[in-house]
Formats: structure tokens, C-alpha cells, sequence
């Protein structure tokens, strides 16, 4: 071979060069004085490279090597749906938690709380005879946000018992319309439920006329109708963030581990959302999250926010406080 | 820029087994549109190429005696009659360093025929001349250890595969950086510094061994004379033992014939 020409010096600088050119060249200058000079001015001239040059050589560079086999892709998408039927299947609690209804949450604060240790076998129970549903476990009975609705509506006689086998009904036919268009608490899968609720607030607010929120005067002094959906259950921060806020909410609070139960997005740039232990989070630009204080550590469950600086939250034990100074200060309801 | 002469450009590139997908296009447009005479192409290039062009020259010599090498260049860039040699293979700027690069290495290896190589009387003489900084080594001994090291290590290099020849070539010879080395030949910094250790280690075992059957020393004369080369290799250069395909006797003869032929001019 003979010796380098500038253009092939330069497409071997950078990393054009492949195969049995590259080899030839390679050995070639293995032992050539002149090109291997050639190899030592070009390095020289290294510094008056723009860096975008350089990265874009080193980077050309790395995709010019052999690729990983492209054929296995298919699995991939594959894999994720066997992964998330193998936690279905193994983690029957998450989706076995029944539907509350606003009305129907009181009535299982007063019943007895059952064994600790019932609701696991019960549910697995559960799985293969989906007649009989489990009773109500702890966790349905923190996470079930019914104080995000007025107390009259709580009180509403229509909503089901929820301990009634045979009339646990599917979570788009059990509450009255006039009950799903405050609040709704959600069962995995999320985002499909929450189109599903939001599709069912439409329609319920022009059939509610006794409802303050069907009353147009009423609508135009309160609050704007927030969404506040309580979640049950735990699924990863971002698409939990995504079911809380909305579909084009995608970035959760870096700092808050535990879970996050309940979200109100009264603006598309504004989103409360509470949690375990005290959280209150707030974005008022869709991106970055504030760490808003709350007066005690305890497991919060619903909240309700008007705007930016005002909210409602409601604690896991029935209680209510609300700000309206973006969380400043707090005054209990 | 009309469609036609990009088109040929493309076609020339393809003709000389350029993947089309992998070809600078923004580049090799811009050099058309310069061949062209488009006054756009110009300003654009003058921008942003013409500088590289000067900081490389200063780069390869900071005297500025490659600053005429980079003029050259420019003249003929201006003239329309050097574009057509860059075919979008590689970024517009490694080629105007790649044709720096090689007219200065040319200019440089012109002169170097032009001086008088050394002979080996020169180069030993260069040896003791620093005699007695070399530890417990004996004036005596210098020559002899370096002739022997130089003749040991010549051996060891040339039994050298030439993929390790070209990574010690680059980095110890043209000192590129690891990065770079790699990436000729293809490999990751790290790995090239662990093939370059391993390389030394496996060259210092041959001058060893060569000097323990060779040159029938001793180990504590191989330690000696190790050390006293390793403190000052005087007169030995890596980069010639490098690129030695030819034996030393025959180098020293085509040198002593070079110097002939210029007493007799």
C-alpha cells in the first residue's frame, strides 16, 4: 500500500474508515515513518478543532463499530408485557381494591377494621372467584377519598355497600352520576380510568341540576371544577404523576419516596398533589415541584385545589385543612 | 449553488467507494458552492474554516514557518483548483489539517535528507559524555550497554506485531493522546493503555532476555545496564527503531552512500 493521502488521513481521523481499508492502513503505517509523522502533526492540530468536530468524529466513530443485533428488538415490548402480567398476577391487592364511592367510604370508617392479616389470602381468593368480593382492607379504607365531596353528597343513599357481594358493580355503573362528577376513587389501570371518569364528568354535569356544580351561577363564585382523584395503590412516580395531574403532566417530585395519593389540577400549568406522611407538592409551571409545609405528619388523602395559592387537603382520618396562601399557612375546616 | 455540480460531487464521491449515507454533506456542499464561486460559500468558509487552517499551522510549528504551508493551501483553495480533491469523506476541517499536515511532514522529511545522518561512531560518542551520572555503570561500559539496549530493543520491536508497532508508534513516537490512539486503532483509551503496559512489559522482557544470551550478562549486569540506559537513552530514538524494516547495517550504508553522493556533488 502506499503512503496516506490527505483524504484518507482525514476520513481515518474521523473514523470513516472500516474494514480492509482500515487494516491496510493500519498495517501499513505500522511501519512508515512518513505517515506515522502524519499521525503525529494531525495530533498536533488536535486543539484547533472545534469540540462539535471532535464529538461529532468520536461519535461517527463509535457507530461505525459492529451494532448489537437489532432482531431481538421485538422482545423487548414483549418482555414489559410479561413482566406487567407477572406483578398482576402476583400482587392481586392492587387490583382487588373495590370501588368506593363517596357515600360508601363513612360507612367502612365505621364498620371494624378486619385482621390484619385477612386481606391477602382473601384476595387471592379474590382472583379466581371475582363473584365474591374481598372486605374492605386498610389501605381501601385510607386511600378512599370521599372528603373531596361536599358531606351532603356523602351522605347520598344511592351509593351501593360496598361489602355486597353481589352488588359490587363495575366502576363505571356504580356511583350516580351526580356522585362521580366531585370526586371518584380510581383502580388500577389508571390512565384507562381516569379517561374513563373524565369522559363521565362530562356527560354527569349537565344532568346534575340540584348539583352546585351543574348550577351555572354557582360554578362562576366557587371554585372551578377541579380534578381530584384519589388514587389507590402504588405505580411508578411519573405515570402516577400522569393519572394525578393529567396526560401531559409527566414530571414527579424528585424528592418524595413514598406514595403519592391524590392529586388536584385546577389549571393546565398548576397541579397539588398529597401523600404519605405529610407531602404536599405543588407545580405552578407543569415542570418544577415546590415542597409546600403541612402542620402535621400525617397520611393525607385527597386534596382540592382552586388555584395556585388555594387548596383543600384531607388527611387520611377524615380531617380537613385549607390554604389559601400557597401553603404559608393552614387553617382547619 | 446549482443542483448539477453537487450532483457530480456526489457522483465523484461515489465513485471513489464513499458510503453516500456517511458522507459530510453540509461539507462537501459548501465546497462546491466555494468551487463555484459563490460569493455565500466564501464568507461561510472564510468564517469558519480559514481560521483552522492558520491555528493548525501555528499548531505544527509556533515559530510560524507553516504559516506559508497554510497560505499555499488557501491560494489554491481560492483558485478553485484544491476543492475538488476533498470528496466529503471526512469534515471539511480534518481535511484542511490532513493536507497541512502532510505538506509540512513533506517539507520536514525534504530537509531532514538534506542534513547528515550520524553514525554510529557520532552516536556512541554522544554516550559518554555524561558518563558518571549513570549510577554504578562504569565509563567504560556506556557504549557497550547502549549498543547493546539499542540492538536488544531493535530486535524486540521488530518482533512486534504491527497493530502494537502503530499504538506504541502514536503515542510514545507522535505523542497522541490515548484518546486518539484508541481511536485509530479502534479501541477504547482504556484498553489501549493496558495493550501499551502490557507491551512495555513485553519488551523489556526480550531486551532481558537478549541481553542475558547476547551480551552474556549477568543479572546484576542487566540491571546495571538497564539502568544506566533508562536514566539517558543518549543516542537511542524510538521513532527510527520503530520504522527499522530495514536492518541498522543497511540504514547505516544507504546513510553512508546518501553522504557519498552529496561529497561527490
Amino acid at each position: 500500500m502506499n503512503c496516506l493521502d490527505a483524504e484518507t488521513l482525514a476520513v481515518w481521523f474521523d473514523g470513516g474508515l472500516n474494514g480492509a481499508a482500515l487494516e491496510d492502513v493500519r498495517s501499513h503505517v505500522a511501519g512508515c515513518d512518513r505517515c506515522q509523522m502524519l499521525l503525529g502533526a494531525m495530533g498536533r492540530t488536535r486543539a484547533v478543532v472545534p469540540a462539535p468536530v471532535q464529538e461529532r468524529a468520536a461519535s461517527f466513530a463509535k457507530a461505525s463499530e459492529p451494532k448489537p443485533r437489532r432482531w431481538l428488538a421485538w422482545a423487548i415490548p414483549l418482555t414489559a408485557a410479561a413482566t406487567a402480567i407477572a406483578v398482576w398476577v402476583a400482587i392481586p391487592e392492587q387490583r382487588n381494591v373495590p370501588v368506593v364511592t363517596p357515600a360508601a367510604a363513612p360507612e367502612e370508617k365505621r364498620e371494624a377494621a378486619p385482621p390484619p392479616a385477612a386481606p391477602q389470602p382473601e384476595t387471592r381468593q379474590e382472583t379466581t372467584a371475582p363473584a365474591v368480593p374481598p372486605p374492605p382492607v386498610p389501605r381501601a379504607q385510607r386511600n378512599a377519598a370521599p372528603l373531596t365531596a361536599p358531606p351532603a353528597r356523602a351522605a347520598a343513599p344511592a351509593a351501593p355497600p360496598p361489602t355486597a357481594p353481589s352488588q359490587a358493580p363495575p366502576p363505571a355503573a356504580a356511583p350516580p352520576q351526580a356522585e362521580r362528577s366531585a370526586s371518584a376513587t380510581l383502580r388500577a389501570p389508571l390512565p384507562e380510568a381516569r379517561v374513563l371518569d373524565q369522559q363521565q364528568r362530562a356527560a354527569a354535569a349537565p344532568a346534575a341540576p340540584g348539583d352546585a356544580r351543574g348550577n351555572d351561577a354557582a360554578a362562576s363564585t366557587q371554585a372551578p371544577l377541579a380534578e381530584s382523584i384519589t388514587v389507590t395503590g402504588e405505580t411508578p412516580q411519573g405515570a402516577l404523576i400522569a393519572t394525578l395531574c393529567g396526560p401531559r403532566w409527566r414530571s414527579a417530585p424528585s424528592d418524595v419516596t413514598g406514595a403519592l395519593t391524590a392529586g388536584s389540577s385546577p389549571s393546565p400549568n398548576v397541579c397539588w398533589v398529597v401523600g404519605a406522611g405529610g407531602v404536599v407538592r405543588r407545580s405552578t409551571n407543569g415542570q418544577t415541584w415546590q415542597r409546600v409545609p403541612f402542620p402535621e405528619m400525617t397520611d393525607l388523602s385527597g386534596v382540592q385545589a382552586s388555584d395556585a395559592r388555594s387548596a383543600t387537603v384531607t388527611t387520611a382520618d377524615g380531617r380537613s385543612f385549607r390554604t389559601s396562601d400557597g401553603g404559608m399557612t393552614w387553617a382547619r375546616q | 449553488m446549482p443542483r448539477e455540480r453537487f450532483a457530480e460531487a456526489l457522483e465523484r464521491s461515489a465513485e471513489r467507494g464513499a458510503d453516500v449515507r456517511a458522507l459530510h454533506l453540509e461539507d462537501l456542499a459548501l465546497a462546491c458552492g466555494c468551487a463555484a464561486g459563490e460569493e455565500a460559500a466564501w464568507e461561510h468558509f472564510i468564517r469558519e474554516h480559514r481560521p483552522t487552517l492558520y491555528r493548525a499551522a501555528d499548531a505544527l510549528d509556533p515559530s510560524g514557518s507553516a504559516r506559508d504551508l497554510a497560505d499555499g493551501i488557501y491560494g489554491e483553495l481560492f483558485e478553485r483548483s484544491l476543492f475538488r480533491y476533498f470528496h466529503g469523506r471526512s469534515s471539511l476541517s480534518t481535511w484542511l489539517r490532513a493536507v497541512l499536515a502532510q505538506r509540512h511532514v513533506d517539507r520536514l522529511r525534504a530537509g531532514r535528507r538534506l542534513e547528515p545522518l550520524p553514525d554510529d561512531e557520532s552516536r556512541a560518542a554522544v554516550g559518554p559524555a555524561g558518563a558518571g551520572t549513570y549510577g554504578a555503570a562504569p565509563e567504560a561500559e556506556r557504549p557497550r550497554y547502549v549498543a547493546l539496549v539499542r540492538s536488544a530493543l531493535q530486535g524486540a520491536v521488530a518482533n512486534l506485531p504491527p497493530r502494537d508497532r502503530l499504538r506504541l508508534a502514536c503515542y510514545y513516537a507522535q505523542e497522541l493522546t490515548l484518546a486518539e490512539t484508541g481511536r485509530l486503532l479502534g479501541e477504547h483509551e482504556a484498553t489501549c493503555s493496558r495493550h501499551l503496559a502490557r507491551t512495555r512489559k513485553a519488551l523489556r522482557a526480550d531486551i532481558e532476555r537478549a541481553l542475558r544470551t547476547e551480551g552474556r550478562m549477568t543479572e546484576a549486569e542487566i540491571a546495571q545496564c538497564v539502568a544506566s540506559v533508562t536514566e539517558d537513552a543518549g543516542p537511542l530514538d524510538l521513532r527510527e527503531l520503530l520504522n527499522a524494516d530495514e536492518p541498522v547495517a543497511v540504514r547505516k550504508k544507504s546513510a553512508a552512500d546518501r553522504s557519498r553522493l552529496r561529497e561527490r556533488a
